[in-house]
C-alpha cells in the first residue's frame, strides 16, 4: 500500500488507513485525516520541505514522516 | 453559598484561526488587560464585556485547540481553564463556518465535557462568497445549543452571543467531566458523526465547490524557488523598515527629550533636584524611549504577517532548515518574536508540541537580537562609524543580527547532539486562507503591544535610574569635580572594586557599572551611561553629548577607554550575553526549572565574556585601538 509521500500532485486520493505512532495518528485524525476521506497534495514547501495537502476546505502542511502515516488507495 | 459568590466566567474556546481572538476584541473592546504577542494566544486572558452589551461579564480567551485531549502546553492551558475550577459557567465555542466538519468534532468533545455552550459561527462572508449556505437552525438542533452568526469584521451578532452566554451562565451548573479519554475507535466514530452532521448543515452550490482561489498566492509564496525569494524579501523589508522608516520618528523623540531636559534645567536652576530631573529621569528614560518607534514597526509588521495568514507559510518554509537543527517550523514564531523581545517569545514557545524542541528553542531565543539590544547597538555603532557613510553602520547592524542568529543556530546544533533523541518531533500546521489585513485593526493591535512593552520596561528603567542617580550622588560632597563625586560615591566604590573583571575587556569601572546595570535590562546600559556621564548639561542632542563624553573618557593614565577595540568587544558581549532578569524569570517559570534558567544565564554570559575578551586582546595585538 502506498502512502501520501510520493503521491502525484493535484490528484484526488482517498485515505485507506491511518497508521503509525499513537500520539501522531490521534492528532492526524483530530485534524480530519481519517479512513475514507479525500485529500489532494498541492505541492511541497521550499527546501524540500513539508507537503502541502488539501483536506476538504482546509490546507495543511505536514512533514514526510507524517505523510507516511497516511496510506492511500 | 449563594450564586452571587461563585465566579461567573464565560470562556471563549475554538481552534486556531477560527476568529476567536477577533471576537474577544469585539466583546471586550479596549478593556482587556493583557495583550498577546505574535503567534497566538498562549495564556488564558481575561477581560470584561463592554457596557453596550449590558451588565459586564468576565470573558476568558483561551489558546486555540483542535482537541480537548491536549498535545501541547497551550492546549493543556485551555483544558485546565475549563475544568480545573467551577468558575467557567458557560462556553462560547467559536466555529469557522468554512471548516465545519473539523469544528464539529470539537463540538462533540465539548458536549461530552458537559459545559453549557453557545456556538458562534464566524467566516460567514467567505462561506457565502464560496457559494455555500449553512442551515444554522439545523446545526442548533443537532448540537442542542444556541447558534449565532458572527461577523468578525463588522461586529454583527456579538450582542446575541453575549445574551445567549448570559442566559446559559445562570443555569445551575451540572456535572462536568475533568477531561476526555477517547480511544482511536471512538475518535473515528465521532469523526463520522461530525461528517454526517456537516452533510446535513452545509449546502454547496454546484458550480463553486472550493476555496482554492483564497489560497492562490501559495503558488508563488510556497513555490520551491519563488517561495524562498519572497520569504527573504518579506523578512528583509520588515527588518530594513525597522531602521529606515523609524529613523525620522526616533530623531523627533530624541529632540523632544533633549529640549525637555535643557528646558527643565533652566527653569529649575542649578541644584541637586534639577540635576536629578534632567540628568536622571529625563535623560535616562528618554535614552530608551527613543527606540519605541522601532519597536512599534516591528510589532506592526508581525501583526500584518499574522493577520494576512503569511506567518503559517513562513513557518512551513523554514521547517526543513530548522529540522536540521533539531527544531521544527513551530519554533519559527517564537524565534521571530525573539527579535522583538525574549519574554513573549519564551511564552510563544508553548505552541511547540515536542518537549525537546521546546527545550532547545527556549535556550536559543535570547541569542536573537531583541529590541532592547538596539539602543546599545545604535549607540556603540554610531561611536564606531562616526563621520563615516551611513551604510557602514547599517551593514554592521545587519551583521550583528546575522551573528546572533548564527550563534543561536550553532548552540541549537550542539544541544541537538547532546540531548537524548526523542520521537515526538512533528510538524502539522494548518495554512489559513489569505485575508487582507484591516489597517485600523492592525494598527490598534500593534499600538497596544507597543504600549504594553513600554509599560513593562518603563517602571524598571525609572526605578533603576533613580537608584543609580542617588547611588552616584551619595555621600554628596560640595565643591568637588563630577569625576571625584562619582568615584567616591557608594556606587562608584563598588565599580572601582570590581574593575579588574572589566579590565581584560579594555573597560574602566564606569563602563563596568553600565554593563552591570544592563543585567536589569540591556537598554539600561544606555541610560546608565547617560546618568554616569551627566549628559543633560548641554543643549546639544542627548546622543551627541553622550558620544562626545565617551570619546573624552580616559583611564587615570590618560589612555582613552572607548576605543575601536573595547567598543567592538562591548558589542560582541551584548550580542551574546543574556542580560535580562525578565527573561531569566519567565524562563524559570515556563520551563519549571531554576536549574535550566540559571544554567542558561551562566553559559551565555561566560561565552559572551570569553568572546569579548578574546576580541579585544586580539584587536590590540593587531595594533587596532
Amino acid at each position: 500500500m502506498k502512502s501520501l509521500t510520493g503521491a502525484p500532485f493535484f490528484e484526488t486520493l482517498i485515505i485507506s488507513h491511518v497508521e503509525g505512532e499513537p500520539g501522531l495518528t490521534r492528532r492526524l485524525r483530530e485534524m480530519g485525516f481519517h479512513t475514507g476521506c479525500e485529500v489532494r497534495v498541492l505541492g511541497q514547501a521550499p527546501f524540500n520541505g513539508p507537503l502541502v495537502v488539501q483536506l476538504h476546505d482546509s490546507v495543511l502542511a505536514l512533514r514526510q514522516a507524517e505523510a507516511e502515516c497516511l496510506l492511500i488507495k | 453559598m449563594s450564586v452571587d459568590q461563585i465566579a461567573n466566567h464565560i470562556a471563549l474556546v475554538g481552534s486556531p484561526n477560527s476568529g476567536k481572538t477577533t471576537l474577544f476584541n469585539w466583546l471586550t473592546g479596549s478593556k482587556f488587560k493583557t495583550v498577546n504577542y505574535a503567534g497566538s494566544t498562549v495564556d488564558a486572558h481575561r477581560g470584561s464585556t463592554l457596557p453596550v452589551y449590558g451588565p459586564a461579564l468576565t470573558v476568558l480567551d483561551t489558546p486555540g485547540i483542535y482537541s480537548l485531549q491536549p498535545h501541547g502546553r497551550d492546549e493543556e492551558v485551555t483544558l485546565e481553564t475549563l475544568t480545573a475550577t467551577d468558575d467557567v459557567r458557560a462556553v462560547i465555542l467559536v466555529i469557522d463556518g468554512t471548516q465545519l466538519n473539523r469544528q464539529l468534532y470539537l463540538v462533540r468533545q465539548m458536549q461530552e465535557l458537559g459545559l453549557p455552550m453557545v456556538l458562534a459561527v464566524t467566516m460567514m462572508d467567505i462561506v457565502k462568497e464560496s457559494g455555500r449556505r449553512l442551515d444554522l437552525e439545523k446545526l442548533s438542533e443537532l448540537c442542542d445549543a444556541p447558534v449565532v452568526r458572527v461577523d468578525g469584521r463588522l461586529g454583527g451578532g456579538v450582542i446575541d452571543v453575549v445574551e445567549a452566554a448570559r442566559s446559559l451562565s445562570t443555569v445551575h451548573p451540572g456535572r462536568r467531566a475533568r477531561g476526555l479519554q477517547w480511544d482511536d475507535a471512538r475518535i473515528e466514530r465521532e469523526i463520522s458523526v461530525a461528517e454526517a452532521w456537516t452533510k446535513l448543515v452545509v449546502f454547496k452550490a454546484p458550480d463553486r465547490l472550493t476555496l482554492d482561489h483564497l489560497r492562490r498566492w501559495d503558488r508563488i509564496l510556497l513555490h520551491p524557488w519563488w517561495g524562498i525569494l519572497t520569504f527573504f524579501l518579506i523578512m528583509g523589508t520588515l527588518f530594513s523598515s525597522i531602521f529606515w522608516v523609524a529613523a525620522p520618528a526616533m530623531d523627533l523623540v530624541d529632540a523632544a527629550f533633549s529640549a525637555l531636559a535643557s528646558g527643565l534645567n533652566s527653569v529649575l536652576g542649578e541644584n541637586a533636584f534639577s540635576d536629578f530631573v534632567s540628568n536622571g529621569v529625563v535623560a535616562g528614560v528618554g535614552a530608551v524611549l527613543v527606540f519605541v518607534p522601532q519597536i512599534f514597526i516591528l510589532f506592526f509588521g508581525f501583526t500584518l504577517l499574522e493577520d494576512s495568514g503569511y506567518l503559517a507559510r513562513a513557518a512551513t518554509i523554514v521547517d526543513r532548515p530548522l529540522h536540521k537543527l533539531g527544531l521544527s517550523g513551530r519554533a519559527f514564531v517564537p524565534i521571530l518574536s525573539g527579535f522583538a523581545c525574549a519574554v513573549p517569545a519564551v511564552m510563544a514557545s508553548r505552541n511547540i508540541r515536542s518537549a525537546r524542541e521546546r527545550w532547545i528553542t527556549v535556550f536559543i531565543i535570547p541569542f536573537m537580537t531583541c529590541s532592547a539590544r538596539l539602543p546599545v547597538y545604535a549607540l556603540l555603532l554610531t561611536f564606531l562609524f562616526h563621520d563615516q557613510p551611513a551604510w557602514k553602520g547599517g551593514v554592521a547592524l545587519t551583521g550583528l543580527y546575522i551573528g546572533g542568529l548564527f550563534i543561536g543556530s550553532v548552540a541549537a546544533m550542539i544541544l541537538n547532539r547532546i540531548l537524548k533523541k526523542s520521537a515526538d518531533s512533528h510538524f502539522l500546521m494548518e495554512l489559513p486562507i489569505y485575508r487582507w489585513p484591516k489597517p485600523g485593526f492592525t494598527l490598534h493591535i500593534a499600538l497596544r503591544r507597543t504600549i504594553s512593552y513600554v509599560k513593562r520596561a518603563g517602571p524598571t528603567i525609572f526605578v533603576f535610574v533613580l537608584i543609580l542617580w542617588i547611588g552616584t550622588h551619595f555621600p554628596y560632597q560640595s565643591g568637588v569635580t563630577p569625576e571625584v563625586q562619582l568615584r567616591e560615591s557608594v556606587i562608584g566604590r563598588v565599580g572601582v572594586a570590581v574593575e579588574p573583571v572589566f579590565h581584560p575587556m579594555g573597560l574602566d569601572w564606569r563602563a563596568g557599572l553600565g554593563m552591570m546595570s544592563a543585567f536589569v535590562a540591556r537598554e539600561v546600559f544606555v541610560s546608565s551611561l547617560a546618568v554616569i556621564f551627566s549628559i543633560a548639561d548641554t543643549d546639544a542632542s542627548l546622543q551627541d553629548t553622550l558620544l562626545t563624553r565617551m570619546r573624552e573618557a580616559t583611564f587615570t593614565d590618560g589612555r582613552a577607554i572607548f576605543t575601536g577595540a573595547s567598543v567592538t568587544g562591548l558589542i560582541l558581549f551584548f550580542m551574546i550575553a543574556l542580560q535580562c532578569l525578565s527573561t531569566t524569570g519567565i524562563t524559570w517559570r515556563e520551563m519549571g526549572s531554576w536549574k535550566y534558567a540559571v544554567g542558561q544565564l551562566i553559559v551565555m554570559n561566560a561565552l559572551a565574556y570569553i568572546v569579548a575578551v578574546a576580541a579585544v586582546q586580539s584587536l590590540r595585538a593587531l595594533g587596532i585601538g
